[in-house]
């Protein structure tokens, strides 16, 4: 095992100090050969380690230009995703940071050069057009305004929509488009385009507008409350002029939000999780897992706490039996990340949880009389079917023979949009030496050793899953992925 | 050579599978050491014939359902590895192990010792009588104790 024993064992702790005190290109390569070399390992660690590196890159980058933040994170995403193209999570960051930067530049690009298109002409709060100083119309949009507006709106629109420039026929054509579309609770941008930036307001940039909503610090306007729509269309086009720069600068300060709402998202999504346990599990009711996973841990801990059931625990010999007995015995006593807050929490028994431990070979025995099986899966694919831990799939099977429902959770940031065209590529092998000792001459001589790390359960052996976001069936994912991800972004 | 856990990879290469028995029920059901029903079910969802090697003296009359009606437990030790079962010889406070899992209330190790393979999932018994299909396993059976009775 080639694991360097030095005084901190190398991991994702340790990758996030260096990654405070070095350059961003030492980082990648520090992190791609921990990749490499299987330090760190598991979705959670790799995704927020992923966080963390393209926060950086993003910060320290110097071009003003879209285009060129684009293809930088395509590119450290790239390497990363070769060091391990088994660690899905990491792909999958790297694409919703994409995905974020495409929304943010879109938005801002539709603002800019687009002064003849009506439909431009509400608009982006915080978007940066505003500063020049000019009293153009945009301020008409944004959104504290937009509700006192509102009334002013539609009266202008009527009394304009006879005659008058076309521009402000358009405009107030706009600001009626906008006024049906939405109640003034959402921005602006996300009304006045009826196809695409419909997925906006489900996306994590859709949900940051709205805590901007309110306060348009963002917003520089010149707050004018010019609620008349002149026919500026002139003044509109001097206004775009100036913001290029100031666009630019803003779309990185929006970039770096948007990732560390990721990152809170990564923090928080086993707490989301664990509120929809109650849901699902009630007194008396006997469930089987398996391997070590805090997710899980922490969804039955969630339900624990108001009722007494059982768990049948499968340990994950022998690949990760050493962490479910620690998870058994003690639960979680300090946290694997470096800067993380409280991760620490009781193992179920400490609550008045019977745990039972079973030897994997014993999950078909036992099965009939386990009411449900909640797995956690290492990467959930598009098609709804997941990769987990080994003997996952023979838990699921089983569970398919007795009419068991099989819940996974897991949290959207597993989710990748990537199709399993081969679904022996997914599976990663570890080391032939926890199966057979290499000291065991003959065995390792004679004999093939094999030992998958992973099981990929296909969609219909599963029933639930239970993310984030919520509960959905796995023929829903699809739906996730498109809010999440950019089609242009799933080929790296 | 490859653990239980890897089973659905062995089977995805596997044309045949034979499988012992400690017994074989009277309702078709194959008593066996437990595992054996996770390997007989993935070899069915694949269609892979499963065969079983029974001498007809472990035919019995008993039947079963599933695996817990009917069972051995074994010593729970026996899950413990031999370094956790050092160590809990020895007392040391490693928490990390199972060595202590007397004290934990509410934990148990359940090491059963068999299980219950559907009869559905068995394609083929071979005896020394010959091949037989699950469901001959009650009639060989009364047929063999009665020429015994007989004699």
């Amino acid at each position: 095992m080639p694991s360097v024993m030095l005084a901190p064992t190398p991991g994702i702790a340790t990758f996030l100090k260096h990654l405070k005190h070095n350059p961003v290109d030492a980082s990648i390569e520090n992190f791609v050969s921990l990749l490499k070399r299987r330090q760190i390992r598991s979705s959670r660690p790799c995704a927020i380690a992923t966080t963390h590196l393209l926060l950086k890159v993003v910060a320290t980058f110097r071009d003003r230009d879209v285009a060129k933040l684009v293809e930088r994170i395509r590119s450290v995403g790239q390497q990363l995703i070769a060091a391990q193209p088994r660690e899905m999570a990491v792909g999958n960051i790297v694409r919703r940071v994409l995905g974020l930067v495409r929304e943010i530049a879109e938005d801002d690009a539709d603002e800019n050069p687009d002064s003849t298109s009506m439909g431009d002409s509400g608009y982006l709060p915080y978007s940066n057009l505003e500063p020049s100083g000019l009293p153009t119309h945009f301020s008409n949009f944004s959104p504290p305004k937009h509700g006192s507006a509102l009334p002013q709106k539609s009266g202008l629109s009527q009394s304009d929509s006879n005659g008058g420039d076309d521009n402000s026929g358009q405009g107030a054509v706009a600001v009626e488009k906008q006024l049906d579309r939405r109640p003034p609770l959402l921005t602006s941008h996300t009304s006045y385009v009826a196809s695409a930036m419909a997925p906006q307001v489900t996306s994590l940039f859709g949900l940051l507008s709205h805590p901007h909503t309110p306060s348009p610090t963002a917003t520089p306007p010149l707050g004018t409350q010019s609620p008349v729509m002149k026919p500026g269309l002139t003044s509109r086009v001097l206004a775009t002029i100036p913001d290029a720069s100031a666009a630019k600068v803003d779309i990185k300060a929006e970039v770096l939000e948007g990732i560390r709402e990721l990152l809170d998202e990564l923090d928080q999504a086993d707490d989301q999780i664990a509120a929809y346990a109650l849901d699902h599990i009630h007194s008396n009711e006997i469930i089987l897992t398996h391997t070590s996973s805090t997710t899980v841990q922490r969804f039955l801990l969630a339900a624990a706490r108001k009722r007494k059931f059982t768990v049948i625990h499968a340990e994950a010999y022998p690949n990760d039996y050493l962490e479910t007995h620690a998870t058994i015995m003690q639960g979680r006593q300090k946290s694997a990340v470096g800067d993380d807050e409280d991760e620490r929490w009781s193992p179920l028994t400490a609550l008045g949880i019977t745990v039972i431990m079973i030897p994997d070979s014993a999950v078909f025995a036992i099965m009939s009389r386990v009411n449900k099986v909640i797995l956690s899966p290492h990467t959930v694919l598009a098609n709804g079917g997941l990769v987990a831990a080994a003997g996952a799939l023979t838990i699921a099977q089983a569970a398919s023979v007795h009419k068991t429902p099989v819940i996974a959770v897991s949290g959207v940031y597993k989710l990748s949009p990537v199709y399993p065209f081969d679904t022996e590529e997914l599976i990663e092998y570890g080391d032939a030496g926890r199966v057979a000792e290499f000291q065991d001459g003959e065995m390792v001589e004679s004999i093939e050793v094999v030992n998958p790390l992973f099981d990929y359960v296909s969609a219909d052996l599963v029933d639930l899953y239970i993310t984030n976001l919520g509960g959905h069936a796995p023929s829903y994912l699809y739906r996730i992925v498109a809010d999440h991800y950019r089609a242009e972004d799933v080929n790296l | 050579y490859m653990l239980l856990s890897a089973a659905p990879h062995a089977a995805k290469e596997a044309t045949t599978v034979l499988l012992g028995a400690h017994a074989m029920m009277s309702n078709g059901r194959l008593y066996s050491r437990v595992g054996t029903a996770v390997v007989a079910m993935l070899a069915h969802a694949r269609a892979i014939p499963v065969i079983v090697c029974c001498e007809s003296v472990k035919f019995t009359d008993r039947v079963a359902l599933d695996s817990i009606v009917q069972n051995e437990i074994a010593p729970s030790e026996e899950l413990l590895l031999p370094f956790d079962a050092a160590a809990a010889a020895a007392g040391v406070a490693d928490g990390g192990s199972l060595a202590k899992w007397k004290e934990t209330p509410g934990l148990q190790l359940l090491n059963i010792m068999y299980d219950v393979t559907p009869a559905e999932y068995i394609d083929m018994v071979v005896t020394e009588f010959g091949f037989l299909p699950p469901s001959s396993v009650p009639v060989v059976h009364r047929i063999s104790t009665e020429r015994d009775v007989r004699t």
